[in-house]
């Protein structure tokens, strides 16, 4: 294999690295931290160009056989992933002139590549955990308040657990298989072997939690709280879908079957109910969107209880469709005096008459993720409970269904928020004093978001069709 | 170019995007520039369109857009049709659309909204280009609901007037009543025919209604939709109270070309309602009974916009009456005059209100023929041509539907003549009345608002002229012969064929008799409603009153379900049923919140216990089901 075709099927993480590097070597040579902005927005930027553009011409390449390779699949997969990345980039313009957080954020998204590509176990667990250790740094960054060290701590430590359930899990693969291909994980679960069933069922609970699915989800609300506004996003949108194509690349085609099929549909069953009744009462929004996203993990995984193909295509819109509404919805967050006042639900009473574009970005979002049609996210629950119909599981589809209208009632409550309810008298002039209008780069950030989103809410078909399956 | 139809139907859209999102900002003369340019180039192209139809000898021109979605085995595209019959009436809607939007930059110049309005009303004629234009059921519904509201916000364009606001909701919620059984009739349709596209329904029907299916029953549904756009009773009540719209939106909306939608659609399913005779018995009938009885309610109105407000439903009756017996192409042909004079009539008598400052009683007018002389003579044209006066526009159209009525086989009966004849005389006479006290008559005009009297600008006097003298010889376009292959007329009945030309005599003598009756009262100086009410007093108060159509409805329908929703559905089922259970289901879910975010505690060991606990749990109930 020629030197080239290496290099074209690396393209996006080339980039990213040649990015990584660069931004090193400005941390050292260069004071105050200039360009490390531009220079994170450039790369990651190019890189999901890149992504786009080998999805869309097709090309397929194996650089490393066995261990990791590419496919119109893959790329558009880093696409959606990277693109996501951007407009947390340009939120995280005011919070982080420079420092610390562009490298980590770049190596970070270094490693949902290497996931979406991981061929074995190794690459995988490498790809990981490239993912996720950037991710408890950059929630202590936030460190103005104590909560931060905390959570990150907790967040640490319980992702110490899945890592460790992981390799346990790949051992008992590995020992009965003797391969570390992630072939070995679809094999094991049409197998009636105790240990590969045993195996299936620890790689599963890694992923279960770091997806943060009930009752492995512990971590999440503390997490994204104590992060930063950006750094939530972050999690929120592509760590969680590095985490879903990790699972995507280790079910790869091959359909659920019993007993998994229960645990499949019953953990995330009760990771919406729990999600959505835990949510109604947060008076935070980061608090909010982490249980609606418990819920939504749960939907996300509900997917694989259909087959192949319709699987990859449900789950890639999901994750698109999500993504973008939960970065819209911290992006369009007014700014206020300090952070922690800036996450307050109360703060967001009678948005509309001080900041209207604010209150629709916000109102969009929260009806998308309910699921409300026309809205992106109605398509994106759609094609998941269509799967889940098709798989034969009506009763599962339909216990979802239930689950998820629990969610409706904070997701309104939010717009009631930013419509009917006018602001508390007493703090309206505290509240008007610390809200600035937002900045040009998170208003950028909206449209980023928005732009898509009816993209996709208009012609979902185009879409899923460029998403392949 | 290969998309003519497409760009005819999308500029006006443009039209409305550009004046609805920078209209206001950019100045009343980029708004009248863009709001009448763009519906003059839809014109143009329209008139393209139709020569390059008429080069082909009329083989109809198919244009898909895009394939709006495919259900199973079926794929709904939204595609554009232009044939002999979508053809006249996309040239009426752009022709006498793009006079109106003239006639506007006149009409509404001093008026705070003019951008809003120009807005609004290119929405409407991209909505109801959708409608003429669309070939399937499907895409002329969507125009068909766009009109409507369309329609609906600009009756209440002064919605600051809450009776103004309140007759814009009364025809939207009108017209719902229709469309449901528009609804029905499509979904019955798509059961039997297997597409909506109306080309290929009536294809289907060409040879007799699919097995099983009656096409009657899709024609009553369907013109169950009919009667409530193009306000035939029992639906009628909306249109004269949609009267409180900005004139010249009556003139396009409420007279030339959204109530005439129905009377397009019928003509345009002509497969089906050829093969329901009793679908077209009902069409004919409530055609007939709603042209005599708005003809009556007409003669004693005194606003002078209900009394074209009630010409317009009559004269709608007539086309009905044509199109069910089987004359589809005589009612297209009215459709089309009358889209002419009734349009001039009601812009003139814009121009007259325009001039009294807002007057609108015929009470308090008289003697403007010699103020405003331009716009006298051409609403007396458009008057004559509504009268059926030979050998003006109204008179060729209104002629051929009493002769269909009659002589038509498929359902011409005496009594439909009879009463139509009647109609005409009627007509006749209130139009003759209404250009009497309203030009002719001693001045009542109180002597502040005379010394104001102005004839009205260019731009909308110009206006005036155009449609005048379409309505002076618009008639001599023989517009049933050129939709001939298309809508055949119907054969006459035997034995019947010596009397056609004493008819056309009669018809004559009816619309000379109705104006010279009206003159014989009027010379005397008196009100022929006045006379009426004297020596009919209760019969005056029926009619006047409109036949107490809108109390019966008050009293029989609007109460007894005002009733209803208060006491069983909000009362009831609503505040004690629902909210009580979900009270309780919401007490609930927030006791299991409340409990559920205990567990989050923030103590690392209890989450990493929950955490090995689940691992524990899953081995388990995994392994016991291997």
């Amino acid at each position: 294999m020629s030197a080239e075709t290496v290099l074209t099927a690396l393209l996006p993480e080339v980039l990213l690295l040649a990015g990584l590097l660069l931004l090193i070597g400005l941390e050292i040579a260069v004071p105050r931290h200039r360009g490390a902005f531009a220079v994170s927005l450039l790369a990651v930027a190019a890189a999901a160009a890149a992504a786009a553009w080998l999805s869309a011409g097709g090309s397929s390449a194996a650089p490393f056989p066995g261990h990791y390779s590419v496919g119109p699949d893959t790329f558009a997969a880093k696409a959606v992933v990277l693109a996501l990345a951007v407009p947390v980039l340009l939120l995280a313009r005011g919070e982080f002139p420079g420092g610390p957080f562009y490298p980590l954020l770049v190596s970070s998204l270094l490693g949902v590549c290497l996931v979406v590509s991981a061929d074995s176990f190794l690459t995988l667990f490498l790809g990981v955990e490239l993912m996720s250790i950037p991710v408890y740094v950059l929630v202590v960054l936030a460190f103005q308040r104590e909560e931060s060290a905390e959570a990150a701590l907790k967040y640490l430590v319980l992702s110490g657990t899945a890592s460790a359930t992981f390799l346990l899990g790949v051992s008992l693969l590995y020992g009965g298989s003797g391969s570390l291909a992630l072939s070995a994980f679809s094999t094991a679960l049409g197998s009636r072997d105790v240990l590969a069933t045993a195996g299936v069922v620890l790689v599963l609970s890694a992923f279960f939690l770091k997806a943060a699915v009930v009752p492995f989800h512990t971590w999440a609300p503390d997490a994204y709280e104590a992060a930063s506004v950006p750094v939530t996003a972050y999690m929120a949108a592509v760590v969680k879908a590095g985490v879903l194509f990790a699972v995507l690349r280790l079910f790869a085609l091959a359909p659920a079957e019993r007993p998994l099929v229960d645990l499949l549909a019953l953990l995330p069953l009760a990771s919406m109910v729990w999600g959505n009744l835990a949510a109604m009462r947060q008076d935070g929004l980061r608090r909010l969107i982490a249980y609606s996203s418990i819920a939504h993990a749960g939907y996300l995984f509900y997917a694989f209880l259909g087959d192949g193909p319709g699987r990859f295509q449900a789950v890639t819109f999901y994750l698109l469709a999500y993504g973008l509404m939960n970065v819209l919805v911290l992006a369009a967050l007014p700014p206020a005096g300090d952070d922690v006042a800036r996450d307050r639900l109360e703060r967001l009473k009678g948005l509309f008459q001080r900041q209207p574009y604010a209150a629709w970005m916000i109102a969009v979002a929260m009806l998308s993720l309910a699921g409300i049609p026309p809205f992106p996210g109605f398509v994106a629950k759609f094609l998941v409970f269509k799967n889940v119909v098709a798989a034969g599981y009506p009763v599962y589809a339909v216990l979802g269904l239930v689950g998820s209208y629990l969610g409706l009632y904070f997701y309104l409550r939010v717009i009631q928020y930013l419509f009917m309810a006018p602001p508390p008298p007493a703090e309206e002039a505290s509240a008007a004093e610390g809200e600035g209008a937002p900045s040009r780069l998170a208003l950028a950030a909206t449209v980023l978001c928005l732009l898509p989103a009816i993209l996709i809410a208009l012609f979902p078909g185009w879409v899923i069709d460029r998403l392949g399956g | 170019m290969s998309h003519l139809l497409v760009w005819i139907v999308l500029l006006p859209l443009a039209g409305f995007l550009f004046n609805g999102l920078a209209g206001d900002r950019l100045g009343a003369r980029a708004v009248s520039l863009v709001g009448c340019g763009l519906p003059i180039g839809s014109f143009t192209l329209t008139v393209a369109g139709a020569i390059a139809l008429a080069a082909a000898g009329g083989e109809p021109r198919v244009e898909t857009a895009f394939t709006w979605a495919t259900v199973g085995d079926h794929s709904f595209e939204v595609a554009f049709y232009l044939d002999r019959l979508s053809v006249v009436m996309a040239l009426v809607v752009t022709g006498v659309g793009s006079l109106i939007h003239v006639y506007s930059t006149g009409y509404m110049r001093d008026d705070p909204g003019y951008a809003r309005y120009f807005a609004y009303l290119n929405l409407f004629l991209f909505f109801m280009l959708v409608l003429v234009l669309g070939r399937s059921l499907l895409v002329l519904f969507v125009g068909w609901e766009g009109v409507g509201l369309a329609s609906y916000l600009l009756i209440g364009f002064w919605f600051q007037d809450p009776e103004k606001a309140r007759a814009g909701k009364k025809a939207f919620i009108t017209n719902r009543v229709g469309d449901a059984g528009f609804l029905l009739g499509m979904f019955v349709l798509f059961q039997a025919a297997g597409t909506l596209e109306m080309d290929r329904v009536n294809a289907v029907f060409s040879t007799g209604a699919p097995a099983g299916f009656s096409a009657s029953l899709i024609g009553v549904l369907l013109f169950v939709g009919a009667t409530g756009k193009s306000a035939q009773i029992p639906l009628h009540v909306w249109l004269p109270d949609a009267m409180a719209g900005p004139t010249p939106v009556s003139a396009l909306i409420h007279a030339a070309t959204m109530v005439t939608a129905g009377v397009y659609m019928v003509a345009r399913l002509s497969g089906i309602y050829g093969q329901a005779p009793e679908a077209s018995a009902v069409i004919a009938a409530v055609g007939v009974l709603t042209a005599l009885f708005a003809a009556t309610v007409a003669l004693t109105q005194n606003d002078i916009k209900k009394v074209l407000a009630y010409s317009t439903i009559s004269q709608l009756g007539l086309m009905f009456l044509a199109l069910g017996v089987g004359a589809y192409g005589v009612a297209v042909f009215h459709l089309y005059t009358h889209a002419f004079f009734k349009a001039c009539l009601f812009l003139g008598a814009g121009s007259v209100i325009h001039a009294l400052g807002g007057e609108q009683d015929i009470r308090r007018m008289g003697g403007l023929a010699r103020r405003v002389p331009t716009t006298f003579a051409t609403f007396a044209v458009a008057a004559a041509a509504i009268a059926g006066i030979p050998p003006l526009a109204g008179f060729f159209s209104k002629d051929e539907i009493l002769w269909f009525a009659l002589a038509s086989r498929s359902g011409g009966a005496l009594w439909l003549w009879a009463l139509a004849a009647l109609t005409a005389f009627l007509t006749a006479f209130y139009m003759a009345r209404l250009l009497w006290l309203t030009f002719l008559a001693p001045s009542r005009v109180d002597a502040e608002t005379a010394r104001h009297v102005h004839e009205s600008p260019r731009s909308m006097t110009g206006v005036l002229i155009a449609l005048a003298a379409l309505s002076a010889v618009g008639g001599f376009v023989g517009v049933p012969h050129l939709l001939e292959p298309l809508l055949p007329l119907p054969e006459v009945r035997p034995g019947l064929d010596a009397l056609e030309t004493p008819l056309v005599l009669l018809s004559v003598l009816l619309a000379v008799g109705g104006v010279g009756a009206a003159a014989y009262v009027l010379a005397a100086g008196e009100d022929p409603a006045e006379v009426f009410r004297r020596r009919f007093p209760g019969l005056h108060r029926l009619v006047a009153g409109k036949y107490f159509v809108d109390e019966a409805y008050e009293r029989w329908v609007t109460r007894p379900l005002y009733w209803v929703s208060d006491r069983v559905f909000l009362r009831f089922s609503d505040r004690r049923v629902l909210d009580g259970s979900l009270h309780a289901l919401a007490a609930l879910a927030e006791r299991s919140a409340a409990r559920l975010s205990r567990a989050q505690t923030g103590n690392l060991q209890l989450y990493a216990f929950l955490v090995l606990a689940g691992i524990a749990a899953g081995l388990l109930w995994s392994l016991r089901h291997v």
